[in-house]
């Protein structure tokens, strides 16, 4: 037999060959030295390579993974219990303030409540001027809107109506164009 | 070898020196595993969680270099198999899907990134599948050199200078502990090819163990 070939040696070591082959493999290392030499290398890299540590893995890892898979739903008794923390750090820490700054109790409590007042005050007044400006809005469009429709009653009665028919089937093409190129720029939902 | 540009490059340093638990996952016991997941059982999901987490951080620590890297891409990994469980072919093995998964993710990652895929998606035939490396004369002994821990140790730092579409083999084989048929059925290649990259993946190491001694 000719001296090994470096496959036939990792061939050798994993157990990957033939009853015969093997044999006459041990048969030529009982007399090639340098081929010995040659397997006993790769034998030990080989152990080496097999017996490489693992990478820890954190204790958490696997609640980790399941808790975004899986999603928690929040009972009603974990609300309340979250809400009733909240209320009691909120007093607890009011009643801090008021320790520390050393004011009167009702002073405290009548600024807030003129505070709170303010506040509810300050935001009517900004509904209000909203639901104006929403008004305005409206009556915009409405106007508009009734352009457009006069507009286009004075335009059929001077176009025919296969120049109407042209207009309409161009109006749709742009707007499918319009829409295919937002698409194209604006993934909606698609997966990256 | 090329990585991504925000991986930290630290030196490997194995977190702990366990081994993967046990014994391998047996493949029926996943196949029942992945059945009762899609009946909604989540202990099931939970099991396979376990069974794979090892390996798979292993594998994908080692492809990217970066602890915390690795554990949010098994993350990502996991997520992505359990929203396609319903798409996995029991005629294959459970993990070898994963594996693919794994290893598609990390393809991805560095073409987003612009680093170049197709070194570790390597598919094609090349010279080196048909290479028949011969034993020179002089060949120096390396390996004989080292006790076996130091030899460990450097084996890992030359795996981490190894070509990724190599180290990923590598690891598959030797610290994941696959068959070549898996490693072929993960990679859709032919079986001979895998073994003829693995055993150059071997090789190279033992070079760049020559080198760097």
């Amino acid at each position: 037999m000719n001296c090994l070939h470096i496959n036939q040696i990792y061939l050798y070591l994993e157990g990957e060959l033939s009853l015969s082959e093997t044999r006459s493999i041990k048969n030529h290392l009982s007399s090639c030295e340098k081929c010995r030499m040659a397997v006993e290398e790769r034998r030990l890299l080989l152990e080496a390579s097999q017996d490489l540590p693992s990478w820890e893995i954190p204790q958490d890892f696997t609640r980790r993974i399941l808790e975004q898979i899986f999603p928690k739903k929040i009972t009603f008794r974990e609300w309340a219990i979250t809400g009733a923390i909240g209320l009691s750090s909120a007093a607890l820490a009011f009643l801090a303030v008021y320790l520390i700054s050393g004011q009167n109790l009702a002073s405290l409590f009548i600024n807030l409540n003129q505070t709170a007042i303010n506040l509810f005050r300050n935001m009517i007044v900004i509904l209000v001027k909203a639901a104006k400006l929403i008004s305005i809005g409206f009556q915009v469009i409405q106007k508009i809107g009734s352009l457009i429709i006069k507009g286009l009653t004075d335009l059929t009665t001077v176009l025919g109506p296969e120049l109407q028919i042209g207009l309409i089937v161009l109006f749709l093409v742009i707007t499918a164009l319009l829409f295919y190129g937002a698409k194209r720029k604006f993934p909606f939902g698609e997966k990256a | 070898m090329s990585k991504s540009s925000n991986v930290t490059k630290k030196p490997f340093q194995p977190k702990s020196v366990l081994k993967s638990e046990g014994s391998k996952p047996s493949v029926d016991e996943d196949k029942e595993l992945v059945r009762r997941t899609l009946q909604g059982d989540k202990q099931a999901f939970e099991m396979i969680l376990i069974r794979h987490q090892q390996p798979l951080v292993n594998y994908i620590g080692r492809m990217v270099g970066n602890y915390e890297l690795a554990l949010d891409f098994t993350q990502e990994v996991f997520i992505k198999t359990y929203s396609s469980l319903s798409t996995y072919q029991p005629r294959f093995k459970f993990r070898t899907w994963l594996f693919k998964i794994a290893s598609n993710y990390i393809i991805d990652f560095w073409r987003k990134k612009k680093i170049d895929a197709f070194s570790i998606d390597q598919t094609r035939h090349n010279e080196l599948d048909r290479m028949s490396f011969e034993i020179p004369s002089d060949e120096p002994p390396v390996c004989s050199r080292f006790e076996l821990a130091e030899l460990k140790e450097k084996v890992e730092k030359a795996l981490e200078k190894l070509p990724p579409h190599l180290r990923e083999l590598f690891v598959w084989r030797h610290i994941n502990e696959f068959s070549y048929d898996e490693i072929a059925e993960i990679k859709g290649l032919p079986v001979g090819t895998v073994k003829n990259r693995v055993f150059h993946s071997k090789e190279l190491i033992r070079q760049l163990l020559e080198e760097h001694e």
